[in-house]
């Protein structure tokens, strides 16, 4: 085996092994949870909503229990959606990003100028999964 | 009608979508769904154009055999790293794995360079370190973003 094949073996070792120790950091750092955010200053109670596109979240986490124990608990002012909303992980497929999405669509869909399709698609059969059938139904119904 | 459906469903899939482009703040959305998808192209291709060519800075520290396998190994690093992106909802741990390949090869670089700057005492090999070292950071933040993207949130 020639020097150059040997040296080319070593380096690529050595460039496995130092990419394996990046990675194992930043996996092990990934897995810290992260610090939670200051309130923004807006104690307003959620009950008081009933207007605009960002508050049709809170009026859809309002109404519906189930969710709001998904979400993390007691949510009852626009701080404490504000920051529960935020700490939900967006990147990833999990139960929270498709309710966080799901939100967004509605918010959306009610935002815009044409009420949009009940949704069909992945993120709404993560939510049918996971959500009880009566709070399911009720939701539908809801929000239709 | 199968395969509209298909392209219909991989495209909701992408970062393009309006579905993923809603969960990203509007001031960082043209880094996700522009900046970093065409970057992280442009370094695959780098790697794969260098790949038959040579590299002096490596080739005179490891030889050619090491700098054709790292230049296939960044333009491996730079495709997945942008199909991480561009499916960041489902595959955001292929852009981490990327990037931790990507940067380690990129301090490879680094090392070689300035090995051979010294070997060989050359100044415009110190531009090219130079150069090599302004574009690390930017990978750098987008794994330590990608580690506080991550992270488990803890609720209030």
């Amino acid at each position: 085996m020639s020097d150059e094949i040997i040296k080319a073996i070593i380096a690529s070792l050595g460039t496995v092994t130092v990419a394996a120790i990046v990675l194992v950091g930043t996996f092990i750092s990934s897995q810290k949870p992260s610090k939670s955010k200051p309130p923004t200053g807006d104690t307003r109670p959620l009950a008081e909503f009933n207007g605009t596109q960002n508050e049709f979240m809170a009026l859809v986490i309002r109404d519906n229990t189930d969710l709001r124990e998904q979400l993390g608990g007691q949510i009852d002012t626009l701080d404490e959606l504000k920051r529960t909303v935020d700490s939900i992980k967006t990147h990833q497929e999990t139960f929270m990003g498709a309710v966080r999405r799901y939100l967004m669509k509605l918010a959306t869909a009610w935002a815009g100028p044409t009420p949009m399709p009940w949704p069909d698609d992945a993120d709404f059969h993560i939510l049918e999964e996971t959500l009880p059938a009566g709070r399911r139904m009720t939701i539908n119904e809801e929000n239709k | 009608m199968m395969a509209s459906v298909w392209v219909r469903n991989l495209y909701q899939k992408t970062v393009w979508s309006p579905l993923n482009t809603a969960t990203i703040p509007p001031r960082f959305q043209i880094i996700y769904t522009l900046v970093l998808p065409f970057k992280y192209l442009l370094i695959s291709a780098y790697g794969l154009m260098s790949a038959g060519a040579p590299i002096t800075s490596i080739d005179l520290v490891f030889g050619d055999v090491y700098g054709d396998i790292w230049s296939i190994a960044v333009a491996v690093s730079g495709l997945a790293a942008a199909l991480g992106v561009m499916f960041y909802s489902r595959f955001i741990a292929l852009e981490q794995w990327a990037l931790a390949f990507m940067i380690t090869l990129m301090l490879a670089y680094v090392g070689c360079i300035a090995t051979a700057a010294i070997v060989q005492a050359e100044s415009f090999r110190f531009l090219s370190l130079m150069l090599v070292l302004i574009f690390i950071p930017m990978p750098l933040w987008r794994l330590l973003d990608i580690v506080r993207e991550l992270r488990p949130a803890r609720h209030v």
